[in-house]
């Protein structure tokens, strides 16, 4: 069932109503009904990945709760008694479990994670290897659908094993809650990664009716459907036409705006998507953490990975940059250099740490080698820019550049967006080859007269003609607009909300109409699929 | 506190820590910069900090930092 979609809006409201009529206690059971009410009709047999996930999730968690209890009853009986070494010993013993039960169980969650996702990449790469050595030997895998959001609640579910290993909270007791934690039907379909202790309260807990809630919350779906359908779904007409497997017909200029129109595409869907699944558990007073924060604003690449997909950057900072920075492997790696140069010491676990975690984040985003491509080249500017730091001050001071200036934010800001957007071609791209090849074009061939891609007819006869292009632009002029209200710390509903009344539905009724009348409807409508679904 | 303020200058010279207040909301200081700190915190005070602590919220001032630091020093 796609967001945006008349299906997902009545089944909104029928959980929403049905939310408010139950008794305030029972309505996270309400929740849990409907969430697995939700993946039953996105898929039956695919439910059965994600109970595995759960149980296995909560048994371990219970086991590892069950241990850091009795270390701590043990400690406070013998306290007074025993030495400080002798305590070190006991809490030592007792982490040692817990870690080992933490392994294990976030590796279990991992390989199911692995096997549905990557095991068919792995082995087309095996078979092409035995192919090369002219064998007929192949392997094949029986064709697994991917368990809707499976990417998004194993990283969930991982992120609660690795906490309750740390001691941070304690396990869920009750398996229907932690169920309902892993399954929450607005954040499987693309997010956002929550962390238990941040939405348990607001999940658990009953919420009464607030007008505000209702208001708030779907105002935000609307705002999310209008990115979505007027803006996405409309620049995916040029996107997918030209970034196909049928790329060659078309001129550099043609793929570099393509580059601008997939940034424009590829932002509308996911954050739009976003918007949906906040404005949605806003509806039941449930708080959803934010995903993205306005990221073409980023002045450098590091700051746009604080800006995009803000929960999954998170979790690798949480989960996988602080454990392998802070760890003693990279520590003692770290006082070797020092012994070399102070910069050294920094510039090591700070230039490897990053081809690992943005290695992850590339292929977290699907089996292939360009998503490989992706983490890589990510990885490189990201390291690189840390190297050379100190390079680029010593740089600007001799220029004499003034780093506090408006013009040098702007350009540390396009060139960023530039840099970003080889990157995103990477992800776009059929394949791998195909990427570098469309690069190849852009860098040679492309200019920025655009106006000429007007008289390209095949362009125009895809459906992007002139008159949708208008619409999209005066949708991506909206969009920049309210984004630059918001980068400057305005809350746009809050604000609205102050506003005069005439006023305030004034803009309503233009957005309803906005989105009902430029909505991309059509045999566009359901073939352009959330792109993250898949993940 | 004035050692807190010494060590976060040697990481970051342009910066009035007295004043400062948010200096992992505003991006003063990235993940580096954070993990730069936990190392000069523990060689200083022989403490380890857990990564559930590394949040804006223990790391946004100088005092928030003293503050951190304090917490685990009497922990044990």
């Amino acid at each position: 069932m796609s967001f945006t979609s008349l299906e997902f809006i009545g089944f909104l409201l029928a959980v929403v109503v049905l939310y408010y009529i139950v008794p305030k206690k029972y309505r996270w059971i309400e929740l849990l009904v409907a969430s697995y009410t939700f993946y039953l009709i996105n898929g039956i047999p695919q439910i059965a990945f994600i109970i595995a996930t759960t149980l296995i999730t909560y048994f371990a968690a219970i086991i590892m709760q069950k241990r850091r209890d009795r270390y701590k009853a043990e400690l406070d009986a013998v306290r007074d008694q025993i030495t400080k070494e002798e305590k070190q010993v006991m809490k030592k013993t007792a982490n040692s479990y817990i870690h080992t039960v933490q392994v294990l169980a976030v590796l279990a969650d991992l390989i199911i994670l692995a096997v549905v996702k990557y095991l068919g990449f792995v082995l087309d790469n095996v078979n092409s290897v035995f192919a090369s050595f002219n064998s007929d030997f192949s392997l094949t895998l029986p064709h697994i659908i991917v368990p809707l959001g499976i990417s998004f609640y194993t990283f969930a579910s991982m992120g609660y094993l690795i906490d309750i290993g740390r001691g941070k909270y304690n396990a869920e007791r009750n398996v229907a809650k932690l169920a309902l934690f892993v399954s929450f039907f607005p954040t499987i379909i693309q997010g956002p990664i929550c962390r238990f202790d941040e939405v348990a309260p607001g999940l658990f807990e009953g919420h009464e009716l607030k007008y505000d809630n209702l208001k708030f919350g779907a105002q935000l779906i609307m705002w999310g459907f209008f990115k979505k359908m007027v803006i996405a779904d409309r620049a995916a007409l040029y996107v997918t036409e030209v970034f196909s497997t049928g790329y060659d017909k078309y001129s550099g200029t043609a793929l570099f705006f393509g580059m601008f129109m997939y940034a424009v595409q590829i932002y509308g869907d996911f954050s739009g998507g976003i918007d949906i699944a906040r404005g949605a558990a806003q509806m039941m007073g449930i708080e959803l953490p934010n995903n993205f924060e306005r990221p073409y604003f980023s002045q450098s690449v590091a700051e746009y990975w604080r800006r995009w997909h803000i929960t999954l950057g998170a979790w690798m900072r949480e989960y996988v940059f602080f454990p392998i920075m802070l760890s003693k492997p990279v520590s003692g790696l770290s006082k070797k250099a020092r012994k070399v140069s102070a910069y050294l010491a920094k510039m090591v676990p700070s230039v490897i740490t990053p081809f690992i975690v943005f290695i992850l984040i590339g292929i977290w985003h699907g089996a292939s080698w360009k998503y490989v491509a992706f983490g890589l080249y990510n990885a490189i500017i990201v390291a690189s820019s840390v190297a050379l730091d100190p390079v680029f001050d010593k740089l600007n001071k001799l220029l004499k550049i003034n780093t506090e200036a408006f013009s040098w934010r702007v350009f540390r800001i396009i060139r960023t967006f530039l840099i970003l957007g080889v990157s995103k071609i990477l992800v776009k791209a059929p394949s791998l080859t195909t990427a570098i090849d469309i690069l190849r074009k852009i860098f040679t061939e492309a200019d920025l007269n655009f106006f000429k891609l007007t008289q390209e007819s095949e362009i125009f006869s895809i459906g992007i003609n002139p008159a949708n292009m208008l619409v999209l632009a005066f949708g991506v002029f909206i969009l920049f607009v309210t984004s630059c209200f918001q980068e400057s710390g305005i809350h746009i509903r809050e604000s609205l909300a102050k506003q005069n009344l005439v006023f305030r539905w004034v803009i309503y009724i233009i957005a309803l109409i906005l989105i009902l009348v430029f909505g991309m409807y059509g045999s566009a409508y359901n073939a352009a699929d959330f792109i993250y679904k898949a993940y | 506190m004035d050692k807190i303020i010494e060590i976060l200058q040697s990481i970051r010279d342009d910066v009035d820590f007295d004043t400062e207040d948010a200096l992992v909301d505003n991006g003063i200081f990235d993940s580096f910069d954070i993990v730069g700190l936990v190392s000069e915190l523990k060689a200083e005070y022989d403490i380890e900090i857990p990564i559930e602590d590394l949040t804006p919220e223990n790391f946004n001032s100088a005092e928030t930092i003293y503050n951190l630091v304090e917490r685990i020093l009497n922990e044990d």
